[in-house]
């Protein structure tokens, strides 16, 4: 295999493997995911690849948050991103839609509403991708009335009938009974589910940190696009261990179902097939029978993954693929297609190798054909506790053992996760000797500066050596921010201080990459009157830019009628936090600012789980950015005031647009910029 | 931030040399990139810091003239990724000591927070190059590790640390110091990722302080009545402390001058680095003032002189940088034509500096080192550095003492139309009218 795609299998499996923490409606987690995509953008095809898998694999009631997850990137980010979640787009969507109970429908039609009219006011994505989407939403919800709701809102897999007139009849009775099948095991799965979810709340309770840290470290690997801990890393013990899940996917081996290889192979060439098709419905939308193939295909796909077929109905399938294959003409797929059919199919299917069986022997060993990675050999002394491995893994079964039937990488996947706390005072470049793990201090034995002893103010007392000074500054704070190396305590405070800060990260790299075409410039100092009363909120602390604005509070120092172009940085700070709930309406959620012609940004806030317009304000039924809407209201008291002084001082936001000398290759808006 | 393609697309256009350094706990890497050069630095395994930042695995840094020293508690693995003019690793520090020093600081912020008192207020003293700024950073990123917020305040005019040269300033450190940037900046429009500072700034407008003692003695005053001030509202950074760094002090006007500073920032530790006499003249000083301790430290073997190119160098592309932004986040300043009859200039005092045209017809040099002096503008104005104060009126009272919002660049001067050519840093008509004339000029490369 060549070097990068080693690269983007790994990530793909860091990324899967970070996914697994994706099991609620969690901001942080998905901010962080984004990071992640955004910063990878080169591995955006694996990415992608991670998340559509999870959604296909993981129970129903995880999929909702990994589709918000595909959203925010796909708002956040974009780009390729578009391109690759277009090609599964539908079948990611139905697939989420159709395993999950009617309150959550009504929220991912929420999201699908939001893709027609994006942050931008432009579509997320195109109505050839959306419109398929939506057809097929409002056929169900047909069908859903006319049946009744027997089923609580969860649909069975639909058997289309054209579909069927495919191949003969046999193949109607085995996808019958695999229909059963099926059925019986999502019994059992919902079962499984429940318990594990019971034992990962006695493990929450017991190692409240590990769930925040996971991700980021394995952001810090993604970042530098290889792995970041040598093979010989001692580990931290006591804390996240790296060998800790070599014996626990076992538990799950016997309940859930998973497609002898041969099927294995089925199941990517089937994906690869809907990958064609769907390249070939962007390219020609109108081809209706094209894409009921596509469904067909994807209801293959699923049934593909979910139940045993018999070498007869294989050997169906692999006529039936052949078939297909000839369909699609290869001048058109070879021609368009190149850049956004992913050759990594093939490159998976091989990597597959000999057929896998699920033994425990298999689980403790690396497969022969798995990249080297660190080997649980190391492991510690057995004396030691075994540390109960963090939830993520155990949150999803189905898509801990599919990891390992597809890919023969078990001790990678393990590695990955065993990395995941490696926080403190780790990886020194040589090895202790074997009693290590004891000479690193347990967290609890590290002192605040109040336990230490008292250091005197004076020349020799500072000369000295005291102990347990350098733990105080690394060890007591054992949250580490990945991208920057920042540093907080493992309590409460430390953590919503590494949110707030991970949330400013993104909006950062958010920003960064709105602002990238436009032209910066740098921002006026404060006038010593502000910078007296000027706070930053504790939240904020370590993690918002200093701004300021001129125009608000003390502003005695600078009443002159010049101050136009002073930055109102932080003002729009305050009115980015006026927020508009984004109309139902498509219509009135598309208009633009009636003041300045541009449209509202829109984001996701989850504590409202509401979709809302940034910088709003609603009128008299008519929403405008809050800054313009502030702007124009000081704009006719200045007139007013002009009027009155009788002073030549014209009004503030006319003049914004009214000085065209300068504004030429300036932002739009510049003191709108925040 | 993206690092992983940076580098890749260097060594597809020519080979970089990449070297790997394994540290041992308590180590140092010093390095030297020269102007012009880049070198790119990623910690593969264990923790580093740079002068207290600690830096995140896996991320590259890129440096160009720098003199940086990367410490290691734990030991670690780097990746140097380009030619430094020095490079080597050192075993001995003064970083336990400095560590001490912060954790005797941060011991006082816990007994000031508990009885509601003023936290410590720590002046840094000593010659030239003996690593004063680089220990204020290192005490300040070693604070902020804590939740502190304290004020930083850089009496040292010639540095520039925060914003241009010339400057005297007051700047809460309430997040991370930019390992790359060398101390971070004030605000942008921009979003950039290392972020920004927020600064009070007054224009002293001479790299040395007895070039008028008196001007800075009224400007730092004025500072240290702002800071106490805030010390009164801010809750956060009254319990954090300030630490000032300052100058090389060590003649007779440096003396006067550290003891007005401890005086009027009511300073209780001095830290001496570096030189024994200064520190026994000082701890003779202050022996009958229980409440200022005087705490000698010594200097590191790594700090390097800096000789007066590299200085020149150094405050050039802190001016080029108020303008332009750094290569990783660019600014675009804006050139503006603009009416000599809508401005007045003034400087203050008759420096040595000050050319006698700018004299009002009349007026000798014997004025008083404070008065104001209007400068009719002429060709003399050109390539100077010009500050914008925040005064409404030109009376000494106000003027002199307020603080100023930006600066300009003269680029071209036009005497028969009475107009110039200025670059702002800000889009649009100048804010204010009144501006300051010091010693700095640049020329725009
Ligand atoms: N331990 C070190 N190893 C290598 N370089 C260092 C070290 N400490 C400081 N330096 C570098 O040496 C130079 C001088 O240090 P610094 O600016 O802190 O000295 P200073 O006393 O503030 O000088 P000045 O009086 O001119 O302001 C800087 O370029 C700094 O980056
Ligand atoms: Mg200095
Ligand atoms: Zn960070
Ligand atoms: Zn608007």
């Amino acid at each position: 295999m060549a070097n990068s795609e080693i690269d983007l299998e790994s990530v793909r499996q860091d990324y899967l493997a970070s996914l697994q923490d994706l099991t609620f409606n969690s901001k942080p987690i998905i901010t962080n995911l984004t990071i992640i995509a955004q910063e990878n953008i080169n591995a955006a095809r694996a990415i992608v690849q991670a998340i559509e898998e999870q959604i296909r694999t993981c129970p129903p009631q995880h999929k909702l948050p990994v589709l918000y997850l595909l959203d925010s990137i796909s708002k956040n980010v974009g780009g390729t991103y578009i391109m690759l979640f277009s090609r599964n787009l539908y079948q990611t969507f139905m697939d989420t839609y159709n395993s999950v109970e009617q309150a959550t429908k009504s929220k991912l039609e929420r999201v699908l509403a939001t893709w027609k009219s994006g942050p931008t006011g432009n579509p997320v994505y195109s109505s050839e991708v959306t419109g398929p989407i939506e057809k097929t939403l409002s056929k169900q919800q047909m069908r859903y009335q006319s049946r009744g709701s027997i089923d609580g809102g969860r649909t069975h897999i639909h058997i289309n009938p054209n579909f069927l007139s495919g191949i003969n009849s046999n193949s109607l009775t085995s996808y019958q009974q695999a229909q059963q099948l099926q059925q019986v095991q999502q019994v059992q799965q919902v079962q499984q589910v429940q318990q594990v979810q019971q034992v990962q709340q006695v493990q929450q309770a017991q190692q409240p940190i590990q769930q925040t840290s996971n991700v980021w470290v394995d952001a810090a690997r993604y970042n530098s696009g290889t792995s970041a801990f040598p093979a010989s890393a001692p580990t931290r013990q006591g804390f996240y261990n790296t060998t800790q899940f070599a014996n626990k996917p076992i538990i799950q081996q016997n309940q859930v179902f998973v497609p002898p290889p041969e099927q294995q192979r089925l199941l990517q060439e089937c994906q690869a097939l809907i990958l064609q098709r769907q390249q070939y419905a962007l390219r020609n939308p109108s081809d209706l029978q094209n894409q009921s193939q596509i469904v067909n295909l994807q209801q293959l796909s699923e049934v593909l993954q979910k139940a045993s077929l018999t070498v007869d109905q294989i050997q169906q399938v692999r006529q039936l693929f052949a078939s297909f294959n000839q369909m699609i003409n290869p001048a058109t797929v070879q021609a368009q297609g190149q850049s956004i059919i992913s050759p990594s199919f093939p490159n998976l299917t091989q990597s597959l190798g000999p057929p896998i069986s699920i033994t425990g022997s298999l689980i403790s060993q690396p497969h022969p054909g798995s990249i080297p990675v660190r080997s649980p050999v190391q492991q510690p002394p057995s004396s030691i506790p075994r540390p109960q491995p963090p939830h993520s893994l155990l949150a999803d079964p189905n898509a801990l053992v599919k990891n390992l039937i597809d890919f023969g990488l078990l001790t990678n996947t393990s590695t990955n996760l065993g990395n995941v706390g490696y926080t403190g005072r780790n990886n020194t470049p040589t090895p202790p000797p074997s009693n290590s793990v004891s000479t690193e201090p347990p967290l609890s034995t590290v002192k605040s500066v109040m336990g230490l002893e008292k250091i005197q103010l004076t020349s020799n007392d500072i000369q000295r050596k005291h102990e347990g000074v350098v733990a105080v500054i690394y060890d007591a704070l054992p949250r580490q921010c990945k991208q920057c190396g920042f540093r907080y305590s493992g309590d409460d405070e430390g953590k919503a201080k590494m949110d707030a800060h991970l949330d400013w990260h993104f909006r950062q790299n958010r920003r960064m990459k709105e602002k990238s075409k436009k032209a910066q410039s740098r921002s006026w100092f404060v006038s010593d009157e502000d910078w007296i009363h000027s706070r930053e909120s504790d939240t904020k602390n370590s993690a918002t830019p200093a701004f300021f604005d001129f125009d608000s509070g003390t502003t005695k120092n600078i009443t002159g009628g010049n101050n136009t172009n002073i930055q109102t940085n932080r003002r729009d700070e305050l009115f980015n936090e006026s927020t508009v709930i984004v109309p139902l309406d498509p219509e009135k959620a598309s208009k633009p600012c009636p003041i300045c012609q541009e449209k509202f940004q829109c984001f996701w806030n989850d504590t409202d789980e509401e979709w809302l317009f940034r910088n709003a304000v609603e009128v008299d039924g008519v929403i405008y950015h809050a800054t313009c809407h502030a702007d124009a209201l000081k704009n006719q008291e200045n007139a007013k005031l002009a009027e009155i002084e009788n002073t030549s001082s014209p009004p503030v936001l006319g003049k914004r647009k009214a000085s065209p000398e300068h504004i030429s290759d300036m932002p739009k808006r510049p003191a709108l910029i925040s | 931030m993206h690092s992983s393609a940076k580098g890749q697309t260097k060594t597809s256009q020519q080979e970089v040399v990449s070297k790997e350094w394994k540290l041992e706990p308590e180590h140092e890497f010093r390095f030297e990139v020269d102007f012009g050069t880049t070198v790119n630095l990623k910690l593969i395994s264990g923790t580093a810091e740079i002068f207290g930042t600690e830096i995140g695995i896996g991320h590259e840094y890129e440096f160009s003239g720098r003199k940086i020293a990367l410490f290691t508690w734990h030991g670690c693995t780097i990746e140097i990724k380009g030619t430094c003019s020095v490079e080597y690793v050192a075993n001995e520090t003064p970083m336990t000591s400095y560590l001490n020093m912060h954790i005797a600081l941060e011991q006082c912020r816990e007994a000031a927070k508990s009885k509601d008192e003023q936290g410590p207020k720590v002046m840094i003293v000593g010659p030239e190059d003996v690593g004063k700024t680089s220990l204020s950073k290192l005490l300040l990123s070693y604070a902020i590790r804590h939740g502190r917020q304290p004020l930083f305040i850089n009496l040292d005019s010639n540095e520039g640390s925060i914003t241009m040269p010339g400057t005297l300033t007051a700047t809460p450190i309430n997040h991370i110091i930019d390992v790359e940037e060398g101390f971070g900046s004030s605000a942008t429009t921009a979003p950039s990722f290392s972020s920004s500072f927020m600064p009070m700034v007054f224009y002293y407008g001479y790299p040395d302080p007895s070039e008028n003692v008196k001007l800075y003695k009224v400007l730092t005053k004025k500072l240290a009545d702002n800071v106490s001030r805030r010390l009164v509202e801010d809750e956060v950074a009254r319990v954090s402390g300030i630490v000032i760094d300052t100058g090389g002090l060590v003649d007779s006007t440096g003396y006067e001058i550290i003891q007005h500073c401890v005086d009027i920032f009511n300073v209780n530790i001095i830290i001496v680095l570096g030189h024994e006499r200064l520190y026994s003249d000082m701890a003779r000083l202050y022996k009958e003032r229980n409440d200022v301790n005087v705490v000698k430290l010594s200097k590191s073997g790594g700090v390097v002189n800096r000789d007066n190119a590299f200085r020149r160098q150094a405050q050039m592309r802190k001016i080029r940088e108020y303008f332009y932004g750094l290569p990783k986040f660019e600014l675009s300043p804006c050139s503006t034509l603009i009416n000599l009859n809508d401005i007045s200039i003034y400087r203050v005092g008759v420096g040595s500096l000050a050319p006698s045209s700018a004299l009002p017809i009349g007026i000798d040099r014997k004025v008083s080192e404070t008065q104001l002096v209007k400068v009719e503008p002429d060709d003399t104005l050109l390539h100077s550095i010009l500050a914008i104060s925040t005064a409404n009126n030109s009376d000494e009272q106000s003027l002199l003492v307020s603080t100023v919002i930006g600066f300009i660049y003269v680029s071209h001067v036009d005497i028969s139309k009475q107009k110039m050519t200025i670059l702002s840093p800000s889009p649009g008509r100048l804010p204010k009218q009144y501006l300051i004339m010091g010693s700095y000029k640049w020329m725009e490369s």
